[in-house]
């Protein structure tokens, strides 16, 4: 019993150690960035950093801790804000929705702005940490349960920024900087079986149930919706709806008074990862053509509205 | 409990250490270890039907019992007839009901006559057809007096319900199995080894093998009306090594699995696709369940022993009813009857029992003539898993249709050609595998037997890598519904 036990340890060491080095030679492993919380509540990534994602796919982020895309100036700027979409950790830094959108667009600059599971109140909160910029445009990139996820009687959340109704404060996410969630990342081989073999799955399945099953509560996006123009600048946002929007919602963000560009695909499915929701470069691409179609028509609006004749 | 899953790789090795470090000394502890371990595998599922095997269990064993005192030969009839009823009555009631009264329905319908529908939403119980096969052995060979009834319900218990072939097999006699329980086990450290090795090569065909043709296969199955004949003929091909390694590889694990525990089970494959011929294949597969045919159906119907007629009958009887064994459906039962069709001839010609060997034993290739044969069987096996696979006759007919079409000579239209190149690359180096190890209990049993520690350890490496790699999206074992 003990020789075969033995042996299962060695093999099973001896192999974690094999896959450990296949790992960060093959660059397969998931490096996370370092972070802190700012004193707004943000929560930042330490500027001048690079790692990799799945599949050896390298993300970088830039001298202003944002990920991806460095704007070459910060004239005639326009902010690019969003969540895990606009992160885009998963794509090369060519398919950045910045870098794709100043491409398109040259007589702007794009900075790119984004946090990872981050809902529309804490969208508000990045456009006002990027006032002192003057951006021309602050766009944000929004799903359905941006707007539900940012309100605390909804769905109660301690790592993102939530509105409540019922204080009507603005609570801040919880930073936990855990030392052993640190060590356990340098388990790569560990963590990119769990990755990869269990909760990919689960989180395909999870995402589609969650947006397919989702009760929009309308008269509490409304009092968020008159809480967001009260306290923030709402006059240069532009909220980008992500495809199969709902229409009650959008409809109601426009009777706001807030600028909307509205993405329509055929098949969202072209858009996205096999297992996983989020836009791929072809995606990216797709979104970045609407948008910038879409910013075009607003800036010539803007320079009418703004013309002395 | 599925044992391609994370929850069954915790389960797994706590159940091995507190059965050999903490429950080693008694071996009453150790079944009942067994039975609780066994009945929290099942219940992970749905812990609702743990009853069924609970009161099959104590209807078995109280049967058994009766029959032991019994003399008398109409109540001992009586008794056999109870567990029968008992045990049947679930399975019919589970997994034929709605099949029955729909068929009555239409049956009715074609004299006029109108009956309401008044069909159940019944969810089947997972590894029903197995663990009522297994007691009815039991109760069968006491009733024969072939095994004396046990005394000891909790090692009873443990053979009914014993997890590793609980919901999908190897069905496994009473004779065989039950007697492994009175004595206690010892550690062998070369059964263990071989058992992991075993639980090893199953994983691969489950994962590698069955997963990533499920993937084609479903597609093709799923919108065959769109497809041309030769992607459907791929599409069937898909499906024949899906079932495979899907069926052959829970065989594998849960034989690997009993061996860890000092268990031995009967082999349940041996290397079916390389048979010469239908009578070869089915002594190749899905073993207990066809010897499970033949000692309680086939020779107690007479088995060949008759005239020509009796052969025929009795050759229809066994493969009817294990392809209805398999579902509820007509496609299951054109299934059985294709085979009973391809077999007949070799039984009427007594040729039925010509290949026993391995093929090519000995031999590092097949003659000419073996490989015509073997691929004769084949195609033959393909074309009877299209009814096996098919939504409903409609469907199989539909298929088979399109591909006796002229479509059958152009070029197969499926997903990405990278992952097909993939998978016609692992199943070439399988078949290449699965042929060197033919005459093994399993492919792999002697691979690098004669190498060292370092040589074996680096090929089961290669295998979990590849596991990991190329292995396809999780899927339910096939078996499981039936």
């Amino acid at each position: 019993m003990r020789k075969f036990l033995v042996n299962i340890l060695i093999f099973i060491v001896f192999g974690y150690f094999i896959g450990e080095f296949s790992i960060r030679v093959l660059k397969l492993g998931i490096n996370i960035p370092e972070m802190y919380q700012d004193t707004n509540g943000l929560i930042k990534n330490f500027p001048n950093q690079t790692g990799y994602y799945l599949n050896g796919n390298k993300w970088s982020v830039n001298k202003f801790g944002e990920f991806g895309y460095e704007p070459k100036s910060l004239d005639s700027l326009i902010t690019v804000i969003g969540d895990s979409f606009i992160e885009n950790i998963m794509n090369p830094n060519e398919c950045d929705q910045a870098y794709l959108l100043s491409m398109r667009t040259n007589s702007y600059n794009f900075y790119p702005s984004a946090r990872s599971g981050a809902n529309l109140i804490e969208f508000m909160e990045m456009t006002k940490s990027l006032t002192h910029l003057n951006p021309v445009k602050q766009i944000l990139y929004v799903h359905d349960s941006d707007f539900s996820n940012s309100i605390r009687e909804i769905k109660h959340e301690n790592k993102t920024f939530q509105w409540s109704i019922r204080s009507n404060n603005i609570s801040y996410p919880q930073f936990l900087e855990n030392k052993i969630k640190k060590v356990l990342y340098n388990f790569q081989f560990m963590y990119y079986i769990y990755r990869n073999y269990i909760i990919s799955n689960e989180n395909s399945s999870k995402i589609k149930i969650d947006d397919n099953k989702l009760n929009i509560d309308y008269n509490k996006i409304q009092k968020l919706l008159d809480f967001i123009n009260k306290t923030y600048i709402t006059d240069n946002i532009i909220i980008v709806f992500s495809p199969n929007s709902d229409k009650g919602l959008i409809e109601m963000v426009m009777k706001n008074n807030f600028q909307t560009i509205i993405l329509k695909t055929d098949d969202i499915k072209t858009w996205e990862f096999p297992n996983d929701s989020h836009w791929t470069c072809f995606g990216h691409e797709e979104v970045a053509k609407q948008v910038s179609h879409g910013l075009k028509l607003k800036l010539t609006e803007s320079n009418y509205k703004n013309s002395p004749y | 409990m599925l044992f391609n899953s994370i929850d069954f790789a915790v389960f797994l090795p706590i159940v091995f250490l507190l059965y050999w470090f903490v429950l080693n000394k008694n071996l009453k502890l150790q079944n009942a270890l067994i039975v609780v371990a066994s009945y929290v595998f099942y219940g992970w599922w749905d812990w609702r039907f743990l009853s069924l095997i609970i009161f099959s269990t104590v209807v078995d064993y109280l049967v058994g019992k009766k029959l032991r005192i019994e003399e008398n030969q109409s109540k001992r009839k009586v008794l056999l007839w109870t567990s029968v009823i008992v045990n049947l009555g679930f399975l019919g009631f589970f997994k034929y009901y709605n099949f029955f009264l729909e068929n009555f329905i239409d049956a009715f319908s074609l004299f006029g006559m109108q009956i309401n529908n008044n069909s159940l939403n019944i969810i089947l119980p997972v590894g029903i057809s197995f663990y009522t096969f297994q007691t009815l052995s039991y109760t069968i060979d006491v009733y024969k007096r072939k095994l004396e009834p046990t005394q000891d319900f909790i090692a009873f218990s443990a053979f009914v319900c014993f997890f590793p072939q609980l919901v999908a097999g190897p069905i496994e006699r009473a004779t065989h199995l039950l007697p492994q329980f009175y004595k206690k086990r010892i550690f062998e450290y070369q059964k263990a080894v071989d058992g992991m090795r075993q639980i090893l090569w199953g994983l691969f065909k489950k994962i590698v093998i069955a997963d990533n043709c499920a993937h084609f296969a479903n597609e093709i199955f799923n919108s065959s009306t769109e497809m041309n004949g030769s992607t459907l003929v791929l599409g069937a091909i898909f499906f024949t090594f899906q079932i495979y390694g899907d069926f052959s590889g829970y065989s594998d694990i849960a034989i690997g699995t009993s061996r860890l525990f000092g268990f031995d089970l009967k082999q349940n494959f041996a290397a079916p696709y390389f048979s010469r011929d239908i009578a070869e294949f089915w002594r190749r597969w899905h073993i207990s369940l066809s010897t499970w045919f033949r000692d309680y159906l086939y020779i107690p119907l007479g088995g060949s022993w008759g005239g020509t007629w009796m052969k025929v009958r009795n050759t229809f009887v066994i493969f009817l009813v294990s392809g209805f064994w398999h579902g509820a459906n007509w496609t299951f039962i054109i299934w059985g009857a294709l085979n009973a069709i391809y077999f007949l001839p070799l039984l009427l010609t007594n040729n039925n029992r010509r290949n026993l060997d391995v093929v090519a034993n000995g031999k590092l290739l097949p003659s000419i003539r073996e490989s015509l044969a073997m691929l004769t069987t084949f195609t033959l096996t393909v074309f009877a898993w299209i009814f096996f696979r098919a939504n409903d006759v409609e469907h199989a007919l539909s298929y088979i249709s399109e591909i006796l079409s002229p479509s059958i000579f152009t070029n197969p239209i499926i997903g990405i050609e990278d992952s097909v190149n993939k998978i016609i690359i692992l199943l070439t180096v399988f078949l290449i595998i699965e042929w060197k190890g033919r005459g093994n209990q399993y492919a792999i049993a002697n691979l690098g037997s004669k190498s060292s520690q370092a040589i074996r350890f680096a090929i089961y490496y290669i295998i979990v890598f590849v596991i990991f790699w190329f292995g396809g999206k999780e899927q339910e074992f096939i078996y499981f519904q039936f």
